[in-house]
């Protein structure tokens, strides 16, 4: 019997047999359509390939078998895919990255659609590390991760990937597309938002923000509607973005986000009472963009800065005249605060019970103790590395052949290459 | 015919029009902008430029304006009115009037109490009935007299004899009737200034369009030199103010007019009432056929100018006077025409721009010894500077501009009077300079101490300031701030000014101490604790005082900056922040390298790519 599939699955092992991947390759994204009508037939062809040994025709398979619609048995695909997964031999998927990231999408795509995000989390982390070059090279999975990691609300596992800062972007034969670039780096801020990590959150969102855009994207107004919020959270104010984000922003992006600028507007009077009128005034807008949660959060901190504006201005200030002073309901409520913030380390003071007076005090640190040294000594090895960094990459760029070949004033093509984008888009073709 | 009525209605064109302006622009500003406790505006020097219903209206529209003045205003009106038969106005005036005092006074007290406790006169009801009276009596008689002439045909007695009646009519505030009287006067008039006076008469009542047009090409047929043209024209165009008769008045006395002089005047005089540009434009050109030197070129043009007050006739005529301009001299003064219409304009930018061209001038520029004119008109250039740096907020410049001014030169009444320059260079010092350069500049500045002789009160604040006596200086300063601000380029930097003063005084209080006691610190600026509070509060927010309040003990601890630990911390912050942003660029790098970059999908460029790329789970779990 030689029929197609099997004439498929026998090619399959001969060339993953002789390591012959790169025509393995070309025959598999040829045979798409056989394996397309032998539907019914692919677990049989399944069962004739080995994981570990024929892991790029596993894949082709695996991923047809999520086109068919409806999936006949959920359960059984779900248990072949975590296999698939966890067994596969990673140099054979590197040739095929852009199957084994299309095959994660589809495989987040159907958890998603059943609401069992959880259940992908742990698949997904392999899946990454085992797609990955290195830890710093972002691939498209790191997107769904955090999709399922937000939508289960089990953020953790998404954390290492996240903490790592990326250097390098997987090409997947070109398939990475800036929808993934985007969704990882919003669902990444939204999740740090969840953990209260706005500092982070703030850089994820700004990366989003930033990126090279010649549209509108959604994703990246919705991360610039939560940049505005987390930013007034974390600093009170709106920090200024990047000189190199893209126009798009300032001419489409802040029009349409008139309610958030509406808010910063009234933060910026430092008057809680404005702001609350505020917030009351766009709550629609607030509820339906879902933002309302981190709305509430600037409401709150209003109060905080303020109380930090005093520790600027007062060395004693009683209780009652604090709360007057940034508007809180009494003494009690102003007591919370100051013990809030002291606990969090945001401001420096005591409270005097008795007096009912707080006492603001300079910042206890010393800068003499040795965990201070070496602290400063691993911020300082950080920052050398990054130097490091920058330098290692100059070099690659000084000794590029088309670099050079540019800067040395052959233009032997009719591309200007006069900003830095094109000159270094340009040579990495 | 009544004479008094017709000076009334010559005066005003007798003022240039800017000195016409600024009173209504004072009572204008209360209302728009703030409210002038005390307005040292003279109500009744004011209400006497006027006569007849014109003070009536004026100190009407004052009491309308100006919330202060209004009980005084329309008390004023109140009794001028019973000089006439004005029925109707006395009882529109009283109801004003008794409102205006209800509502200054407590809401609770009853009207009678609040009445008298402000004086306004009870409602006189007998003056009202014999007002009445006599005026029916009287117009009784002047009809029967009219019936009697008009019986004698006597044309003369007649037109006599409607004038009366239509005066009568006016005096008892019936315009309508009035204008019908004066108008049948015209059937009996046999002069061409009785028509002039009967279209006048006609005008003074409906102070309406068409009646304006009529009278004027009546009164036309009868004038027979250009100045009656004219002064006709002019009468008729103060009361109808339109351009379509201004322009029509123009072109007629045109024909009359022999000289260039002729020509400007008309044009000058056509443009002072219909203000528009076209119109300054057209007499412009005309005029400018007639000119012969340089001179009267800018001359014109600045005429022209300062009446239709548009920034492109003033750069045309500049650029036309330029091209006459045959020395430095001839120059500076185009430079000082300029730099005087900008600043009518308040264009300020170009005020400053041609102080520097003067002062690039040879003549000007040399150091050498300078006689009298020219000492003028550099402090002309100086003080013109220092109100356009003054308009601009820059007031540290303005000052030291105004510091510059020569007073035995400073004679230009159209711009600044000298007790202007020492008010507006005197507050400008006050809150810019530091105490070193107050003393060296201002206080023993041998010039400027001339020009302070003028304002003894700000003479006395500035030296109260150095003697570091603030109390009694803010005081003063508050005494004289309502005069100032009925200052028309003074009064939008006052609260300014005076904030910027206040702050001073407060940071040099405290300069010398490393704590100080708030409570004297209260006493000795004339305020209350909790305000001195607030007070440092901002000016410590605002990086001014390095300090910190003690509100426990009320105390004002000089901040001691401990320079290690700050410098850690930046370090630290440095650091952070180098880490962050050579994260993002290495990121950056790797987006471009891959060509990262948000796109329009090729098929639909606007809401079709935004669809395309909306996230599926978006705001998934907030």
């Amino acid at each position: 019997m030689a029929s197609p599939l099997e004439q498929f699955v026998n090619q399959v092992r001969a060339l993953s047999g002789s390591g012959n991947l790169r025509e393995l390759c070309d025959l598999i994204n040829k045979s798409g359509d056989i394996l397309q009508k032998n539907a019914p037939n692919l677990d049989t062809a399944l069962g004739a390939l080995d994981v570990q040994e024929h892991s790029l025709g596993v894949l082709a398979i695996l991923c047809v078998k999520f086109t068919i619609s409806p999936l006949p048995d959920f359960e059984a695909l779900f248990a072949q895919v975590e296999l698939f997964i966890a067994a596969c031999n990673g140099e054979q998927i590197r040739f095929a990255t852009d199957s084994f990231a299309n095959l994660c999408h589809q495989f987040t795509h159907a958890l998603v659609e059943r609401k069992m995000s959880i259940r992908g989390i742990n698949p997904l982390c392999h899946a990454i590390q085992k797609v990955q070059l290195h830890p710093a090279q972002l691939t498209s999975v790191h997107g769904d991760l955090c999709q399922l990691c937000l939508l289960s609300k089990c953020m953790k596992p998404a954390l290492p990937f996240m903490d790592t800062d990326i250097t390098d972007i997987s090409k997947e034969s070109g398939a990475f597309d800036t929808k993934h670039f985007l969704s990882y780096y919003y669902y990444g801020g939204m999740i740090y938002t969840a953990l209260k990590n706005y500092d982070r959150a703030l850089y994820f969102f700004e990366v989003a923000v930033t990126t090279p855009a010649m549209a509108v994207s959604h994703i990246m107004l919705e991360s610039y509607k939560k940049y505005v919020l987390v930013s007034l959270i974390l600093h009170g104010k709106v920090l200024q973005l990047p000189k190199y984000t893209s126009q798009v922003v300032t001419r489409f992006i802040k029009p349409l986000s008139q309610s958030y600028h509406d808010l910063v507007t009234a933060y910026n009077t430092n008057n809680p009472q404005e702001l609350r009128s505020m917030v009351d005034k766009h709550r629609d807008v607030f509820q339906r963009e879902n933002t309302y949660g981190l709305v509430k959060q600037c409401l709150a901190s209003i109060y905080k800065k303020n109380i930090q504006r005093l520790t600027k201005t007062f060395l004693t200030l009683s209780l009652a005249d604090m709360a007057n002073r940034v508007q809180l309901s009494g003494p009690k409520e102003a007591e919370k605060y100051v013990l809030e913030m002291i606990e969090d380390g945001e401001i420096y003071a005591t409270i005097d019970q008795k007096e009912g007076m707080v006492n603001f005090r300079d910042n206890p640190e010393k800068y003499d103790n040795p965990a201070m040294l070496q602290y400063l000594d691993e911020e300082m090895r950080k920052c050398m590395g990054l130097d490091e960094q920058l330098r290692k990459m100059d070099q690659e760029i000084a000794v590029n052949p088309q670099y050079v070949q540019k800067s040395m004033g052959i233009q032997d093509d009719d591309l200007g290459g006069s900003s830095m984008g094109s000159k270094m888009s340009g040579y990495n073709l | 015919m009544p004479l008094p009525v017709q000076s009334m209605l010559f005066q005003p064109p007798v003022e240039p029009m800017q000195i016409d302006a600024p009173p209504e622009e004072n009572d204008n500003q209360p209302e728009h902008t703030f409210t002038v406790e005390s307005c040292s505006l003279d109500l009744e020097s004011h209400a006497a430029q006027y006569t007849g219903l014109a003070r009536l209206e004026r100190l009407v529209f004052i009491a309308d304006h100006c919330p202060p003045l209004k009980v005084e205003a329309l008390r004023m009106a109140l009794h001028y009115v019973q000089r006439t038969y004005n029925v109707h106005l006395y009882q529109q005036v009283h109801r004003k009037l008794q409102e205006a005092a209800s509502s200054g006074v407590v809401a609770n007290m009853p009207d009678a109490v609040a009445g008298l406790t402000l004086g306004v006169p009870p409602y006189d009801t007998d003056w009202v009935e014999t007002t009445a009276k006599k005026a029916a009596l009287k117009l009784e008689k002047l009809d029967t007299d009219l019936k009697n002439y008009k019986g004698n045909s006597i044309k003369e007695s007649i037109r006599r004899g409607h004038d009366d009646l239509g005066d009568h009519y006016l005096d008892c505030g019936d315009l309508s009737n009035a204008l019908k009287c004066y108008s049948r006067a015209r059937d009996y008039c046999t002069s061409a200034k009785h028509v002039v006076n009967m279209c006048l008469n006609v005008i003074k009542v409906g102070n309406f369009s068409p009646n304006a047009l009529k009278c004027y090409s009546r009164a036309r047929d009868y004038c027979t030199s250009a100045k009656h043209v004219v002064n006709m024209c002019l009468n008729v165009i103060k009361v109808g103010n339109l351009e379509s008769n201004a322009l029509k008045c123009y072109s007629r006395a045109r024909d009359y007019c022999t000289s260039a002089k002729h020509v400007v005047n008309m044009c000058l005089n056509v443009i002072k009432v219909g203000n528009l540009s076209r119109n300054a434009l057209k007499c412009y050109s005309r005029a400018r056929d007639y000119c012969t030197s340089a001179k009267h070129v800018v001359n014109m043009c600045l005429n022209v100018i300062k009446v239709g007050n548009l920034e492109s006739n003033a750069l045309k005529c500049y650029s036309r006077a330029r091209d006459y301009c045959t020395s430095a001299k001839h120059v500076v003064n185009m430079c000082l025409n300029v730099i005087k219409v900008s600043i009518l304009l308040q264009n300020w930018p170009h005020v400053l721009s041609y102080v520097n061209k003067a002062e690039a001038t040879p003549e000007i520029a040399e150091k050498g010894e300078r006689d009298s004119q020219s000492q003028s008109v550099i402090t002309k250039l100086k003080c013109a500077a220092g109100l356009a740096e003054l308009a601009t907020k820059k007031y540290k410049a303005s000052a030291k501009y105004f510091l510059q001014a020569s007073f035995d030169h400073c004679d230009f009444p159209d711009m600044l009077s000298p007790s202007n320059v020492a008010i507006y260079g005197g507050l400008c010092a006050l809150a810019t300079f530091d105490r070193q350069e107050l003393q060296k500049n201002v206080i023993s500045s041998s010039s400027f101490k001339q020009f302070l002789e003028l304002e003894p009160q700000l003479r006395d604040i500035i030296l109260k300031f150095s003697e570091s006596k603030y109390a009694s200086c803010l005081k003063q300063l508050e005494e004289i701030k309502d005069h100032l601000l009925l200052d028309m380029y003074l009064s939008p930097h006052i609260n300014s000014l005076y904030t910027m003063i206040r702050n001073r005084a407060l940071t040099q209080y405290f300069s010398p101490y490393m704590s100080a006691d708030m409570r004297k610190m209260a006493a000795a600026f004339n305020t209350t604790l909790a305000a001195l509070e607030d007070e440092l509060m901002q000016l410590i927010l605002d990086g001014q005082i390095q300090a910190r309040i003690d509100s426990h003990n009320k105390i004002l601890y000089a901040r001691d900056v401990d320079q290690r630990s700050t410098t850690f911390e930046k370090a630290l912050g440095m650091g952070k922040a180098y880490q962050r942003r050579t994260k993002a660029l290495i990121l950056r790098s790797a987006m471009l390298k891959n060509q990262i970059h948000v796109k329009s999908p090729p098929h639909d460029s606007s809401s079709g790519g935004e669809a395309s790329i909306a996230p599926g789970t978006n705001a998934s779990n907030r």
